[in-house]
């Protein structure tokens, strides 16, 4: 009787907790919307939003380049801001999970390292693949990543055969590692142009990537995600240790190797199309588990939600604070991310020396 | 339940186990003894899965187990093992929950209402309810191991492995835990499969026991196998002796370290001081003595260092003397968990003490002695007790090594001159007017050193028996003398 | 881990110091030559075939078709009443051309004229397009590096209708008149135009047939960035094309674009006089290159020829390059061009 009180209890302040997020999402996206350097009176963004999705507007006479702002630009870039930081985030808190280690973030295991160094050629070398035309760089950024993948996947293979969380994580250090090298290495080899544009794309950025670029993450995200979330029992059961988790009826390898592919798709595909940008992946995730606590059913969606949300408002940050100007995302990712973190660090010491 | 046939297996090409075969029956507590690197969890490995088997065939309920998927595999067997690392902050109930993995299903995989029911039952049953919400890793390790077994025990199995599950605990959780694994076998017919360090423990709990030895079995058996100390101490290859638990019908193991106490030979006759007044007679040895005595407290065979006699009123209130005893020793700084206590209503004045060396070994006697209770043990009728002085209190010191074999031979001999004594003085029996045997309520006490050659014998045969049989006598029939001068 | 984080973080610093080089060094593009100069030559034959029917037309030159540095064909309707330019080689041109009123949208980087400065700023390598879209320009001249980063946006200003010129990037005084022409043609003001590259062309010609009197051609060591990270202008630059046409020898003719040099290299080419080209940045300039040990053998050292030019003036593809000249041709040899 009163267990089951507790637990509707429960269950209501996780209902709550969807509920606030699903909000904070909104919110952001519509702060998104209205928020800019240019400002465009909200009636008129309201009418652009509902007369493109629901053919429901009221207002004759909106100006087209009005239009074209919000529906080409701001929208497409609120949304991008959306999936990166939900796919980010959502990778972050697997890779977490998966590799049962609290640092690990999306970029641990190289695929992120991948993608940028496929994107890098592309700059570098100025190809466009017939057929692909503006989507090459993307595209090639997420192949990359993918054969990165692979070859951490068989360097893990060939030095344990069990896919032991140390071994990946080393063998991610690694491959990154080298890639990074070699995309050093190429930024110092290119002349100055392929190198300011290298150097702006590895900054991060939602930017001016329009709706072409939404269109191409959303697959990813929704493949990726829907491995990761179907996989929330099993990143539970890893918690435990593998051996655990092989005893309750885990199949642990096939279990780790399908988190891995989907937590990497959404790592790869975020930052094909926007870069790589930090703190996302690392940071939500632990707040998410401080609120709902480790549970991976909440902390995955409700990681989703929040780093979407939190990147919206990142991007929003980055274009409104030295407008019209802008500042990188990761800037401002970092700036806001870093000090949350190690706020949490500290109050997460403090609240257990209490308990204790 | 679990049949294993001709197994090997083990890590690539060496394997730890070597064709194997063991039946395990359905409700039965079996422990798997064994060494370090004998290949218990190997075994372990092979039953769940994480090693390869080689050759041979495990059977659950008549189905190879390669057959199973983990799912099923999960839903007969579930794994207990030493304490486990958590990462994050998980709860206890959320840590439970994971045991009903291989029972969720649909597409969202829930718990459902059933799920939630086991958990609740089976945090009742580990007695770990109160820690429902509690984080993980804010537990003590036993409590930690309850959840873990309580995790276990939420798959619902046919079998639990254990793979020293007891290894961190301290005596209290481990008993805790067993205790509940117990009640959980012969309430739900549980089969329990379980690696043990500790002998004493397995002896305890087990139903059957199966010796490891480098991937074959020694020895598969009832817990009385654990009787065997050769095998044991060609398994362990440390010196084994088995006893009986006093209180359960049992073995216990009992080891002897191989270290040697370098300790100088005692000299007998500095050895001991006696105190002695009004109230008690204290003798105090430097170091413990191998005892046999049947007194008030200190019974049995022990190894002892304070040897005591009290004097109480001829009218003393018999309720207690447990208690009395010890909290007289309290009043004197006489630890009673080392020592022999007796009582006598006799006057301790009239104590005699001889001490004597026959053949080399020293001897030291005290005795205080009463017969207004004397009684034939071989007469037809039972007298109540009569408030009569009249205990025959003996104390027999001996520098000698005897088995425990030849302490009860020594004791018989010591009795045996009592008898005499009495007889010679012809103390009889007031009731069936015969000569008397002994008092209501004699005490003797045996006590050796331990040092020198080991006798295996003490009886009327031997040298050592006389002598104990010479020197009891004479002092009993002293204070027997003592004793009718002062009731003159 | 942790390790990465660091990795992140120094990159993030290289980029920072990178990014700074990149802004200094700005306004100068790209000097990769070949098939921009292609185009740039096909483009020019187009303009001059405009040009001709301009003269039959009499002043009715819209509408006009132009190609682009980008190949792609823009036709402007009618005269522009309003021009973005995210390129200050560009919005020098424009300002020079007479549309210094009708420029309503100017980058980061314009600095000249002054006029430049209170125009509104819309961004530079990162367009600000929302801000663009709302000021609805007529007409925006964008870079090459715009066309290449963000071609979905161009699209959408064409989409509002706005007319999208890419001005590619110039590395030489012909590619320069080209550009000027391309962005007169799309404006309007050819004539003015026209007047600006014969002016220039003059007094480019007048120096050439001063400088052929010269006999003992002075080396010229110029330096673009400071000390420690020396770099210099080779082959296929402005500045090069600028000494060959004063007859003063490139000191680092050997090599192409802009290049970094270490300091043992150049004391070995001993110039006999050395332009630095960031004094704006650098306080006094000459100063730290003559007290430069291990410089004092070097000629123009020893006899204290050390100049600092305006940087704009001589990497900048706009109408001041004439400028530039002049003012190296008097540094070098002050006793003819004086």
């Amino acid at each position: 009787m009163r267990n089951s009180s507790i637990r509707k209890y429960l269950s209501n302040k996780i209902v709550w907790l969807y509920m606030l997020s699903g909000g904070f999402v909104l919110g952001t996206t519509l702060l998104g919307l209205l928020v800019s350097s240019v400002t465009i009176p909200v009636p008129a963004i309201l009418h652009i939003v509902l007369e493109n999705t629901f053919n429901i507007g009221w207002l004759d006479d909106i100006p087209r380049n009005e239009e074209m702002i919000i529906w080409n630009i701001r929208l497409p870039r609120v949304l991008l801001a959306l999936c990166v930081g939900a796919s980010l985030a959502l990778a972050g808190a697997a890779f977490q999970g998966l590799l049962r280690n609290p640092l690990a973030d999306p970029y641990t295991i190289g695929v992120s390292s991948g993608a940028a160094l496929g994107a890098v050629f592309v700059l570098f070398f100025q190809v466009t693949i017939v057929g692909l035309g503006s989507f090459t760089l993307p595209i090639v950024a997420i192949i990359s990543g993918f054969i990165t993948l692979l070859v951490v996947f068989g360097l893990v293979r060939l030095s344990s055969r069990s896919l032991a969380v140390e071994t990946i994580i080393l063998a991610g250090i690694i491959i990154s590692a080298f890639i990074g090298a070699i995309t050093s290495l190429v930024i110092s080899l290119g002349d100055r142009d392929a190198m300011t544009q290298i150097l702006y794309w590895l900054y991060g950025s939602v930017g001016m990537r329009g709706w072409s670029h939404v269109h191409l993450i959303i697959p990813f995200m929704l493949v990726g995600s829907f491995i990761v979330l179907i996989h929330y029992r099993e990143l539970n059961a890893l918690a435990l240790g593998e051996d655990a988790a092989d005893h309750i009826g885990v199949d642990v390898k096939k279990g780790k190797t399908y988190i891995l592919i989907g937590a990497s798709l959404l790592t790869g595909a975020a930052v094909a199309v926007s870069g790589s940008i930090g703190f996302v992946g690392l940071v939500i995730p632990h707040l998410v588990r401080l609120i709902t606590g480790p549970n991976h059913r909440h902390v995955l969606p409700l990681s989703m939600l929040i780093g979407g949300a939190f990147l919206i408002l990142a991007d929003l940050v980055a274009r409104t604070i030295i407008a019209p100007k802008e500042l990188p995302i990761g800037i401002i990712t970092a700036l806001i991310g870093a000090p949350v973190f190690a706020l949490l660090l500290i109050r997460e010491r403090i609240g257990r020396g209490g308990e204790r | 339940m679990m049949k294993v046939e001709n197994l090997v297996g083990g890590y690539t090409n060496t394997p730890i186990i070597k064709d194997l075969n063991l039946e395990i029956k359905k409700g039965e507590f079996f422990a798997l003894l064994g060494p370090n690197g004998s290949g218990k969890t190997t075994l372990f490995k092979l039953i769940t899965g994480q090693l390869p088997i080689q050759k041979g065939d495990i059977l659950l309920s008549g189905k190879a187990i390669k057959s199973l998927s983990k799912l099923e595999k999960a839903k007969k067997v579930a794994v207990l093992s030493q304490e486990v690392q958590v990462s994050f902050d998980y709860t206890v109930e959320e840590i439970i929950s994971l045991g009903r993995y291989p029972h969720q299903k649909g597409i969202l995989k829930q718990l459902s209402k059933a799920d939630w029911k086991v958990i609740e039952e089976v945090m009742e049953l580990t007695k770990i309810s109160q820690f429902q919400k509690t984080q993980f890793r804010m537990l003590s390790g036993g409590e930690k191991q309850r959840v873990l077994l309580a995790k276990a025990l939420a798959q619902e199995p046919e079998i639990l492995l254990l793979d020293e599950p007891t290894n961190h605990l301290d005596i209290k959780h481990t008993f805790q835990l067993l205790d509940v694994l117990k009640e959980r076998q012969q309430t739900m017919d549980l089969t329990i499969f379980s690696i043990l360090h500790d002998l004493n423990v397995a002896s305890l709990y087990a139903d059957r026991i199966a010796l490891l030895h480098k991937g074959t079995f020694l020895e598969v058996g009832d817990v009385d196998t654990l009787r065997k100390e050769d095998q044991l101490k060609k398994v362990y290859e440390v010196e084994v002796k088995a006893q009986s638990h006093p209180t359960v019908p049992k073995p216990q193991l009992l080891m002897t370290p191989n270290y040697t106490t370098s300790s100088s030979l005692l000299n007998f006759s500095d050895a001991y001081k006696i105190e002695q007044n009004d109230e008690y007679i204290h003798v105090q040895f430097d170091r413990p003595l191998r005892t046999i005595s049947n007194g008030v407290i200190g019974e049995g065979i022990q190894w002892l260092k304070h040897f005591c006699n009290f004097h109480v009123d001829k009218n003393y209130d018999c309720s207690d003397p447990t208690q009395d005893i010890k909290m007289w020793m309290d009043k004197y700084h006489i630890p009673h968990e080392q020592a022999v206590g007796m009582m006598t209503a006799v006057k301790l004045v009239d104590k005699v003490i001889v001490t004597k060396e026959i053949e080399g070994i020293n001897m030291l006697v005290i005795v205080t002695a009463g017969v207004g209770n004397a009684v034939d043990i071989s007469a037809g009728s039972l007298v109540g007790a009569t408030s009569q002085i009249g205990t025959i209190n003996t104390m027999v010191f001996i520098d000698t090594h005897f088995t425990d074999g030849a302490i009860v031979n020594g004791y018989m001999s010591a009795t045996e001159a009592k008898v005499k004594a009495l007889q010679d003085l012809n103390i009889k029996d007031p009731a069936s007017n015969t000569i008397a045997t002994g008092t209501s309520t004699d005490s003797l006490l045996l006590a050796l050193t331990q040092q020198g050659k080991k006798t295996p014998y003490a009886g009327s045969g031997t040298v050592v028996g006389k002598g104990i049989g010479q020197i009891v006598y004479q002092a009993t029939q002293e204070a027997i003398k003592k004793y009718l001068k002062r009731v003159k | 881990m942790i390790n990465e984080i660091f990795k992140k973080w120094g990159l993030f610093s290289i980029v920072l110091l990178l990014s700074m080089a990149i802004i200094v060094g700005c306004g100068t593009q790209d000097q990769e030559q070949g098939i921009q100069d292609e185009v740039n030559l096909e483009e020019e034959e187009i303009i001059s075939d405009d040009n001709v029917e301009l003269d039959e037309d009499k002043g009715e030159q819209f509408p006009v078709t132009i190609t682009d540095d980008a190949g792609r064909e823009v036709t402007i309707e009618s005269e522009p009443e309003s021009i973005v330019s995210i390129q200050a080689s560009n919005t020098e041109i424009a300002f020079v051309l007479g549309l210094g009123d009708k420029i309503i949208g100017v980058s980061d980087y314009c600095n000249y004229p002054a006029e430049a400065l209170e125009v509104e700023k819309v961004g530079a390598q990162d367009m600000n397009a929302e801000l663009i879209l709302t000021l609805l320009p007529d007409v925006a001249l964008v870079s090459d590096y715009h066309f290449n980063s963000h071609p979905e946006i161009l699209e959408q200003f064409e989409e509002a209708g706005i007319n999208v010129l890419v001005v590619g990037s110039a590395t030489s005084f012909t590619d320069v008149y080209g550009n000027i022409e391309m962005i007169a043609a799309a404006t309007g003001s050819k004539d003015k135009a026209e007047e600006i590259i014969s002016d220039m062309q003059q007094r480019h010609e007048a120096i050439k047939e001063k400088a052929d009197s010269i006999t003992d051609k002075k080396k010229v060591w110029v330096e673009v960035s400071p000390a420690p990270d020396i770099f210099t202008t080779g082959q296929n630059t402005f500045m090069h094309e600028m000494l060959e046409s004063i007859h003063a020898i490139n000191a680092a003719e050997d090599h192409d674009g802009w290049v970094k040099l270490t300091e043992e290299e150049i004391v070995q080419l001993n110039p006999d006089v050395i332009i630095t080209t960031y004094g704006y940045y650098v306080e006094n300039p000459s100063e730290t290159v003559l007290t430069r040990d291990g410089w004092v053998e070097v000629p123009a050292v020893k006899n204290e020829q050390v100049f600092d030019v305006d940087n704009d003036t001589v990497t900048r593809p706009g109408p001041r390059l004439i400028e530039g000249v002049e003012t190296l041709a008097e540094l070098i040899y002050p006793e003819i061009f004086k």
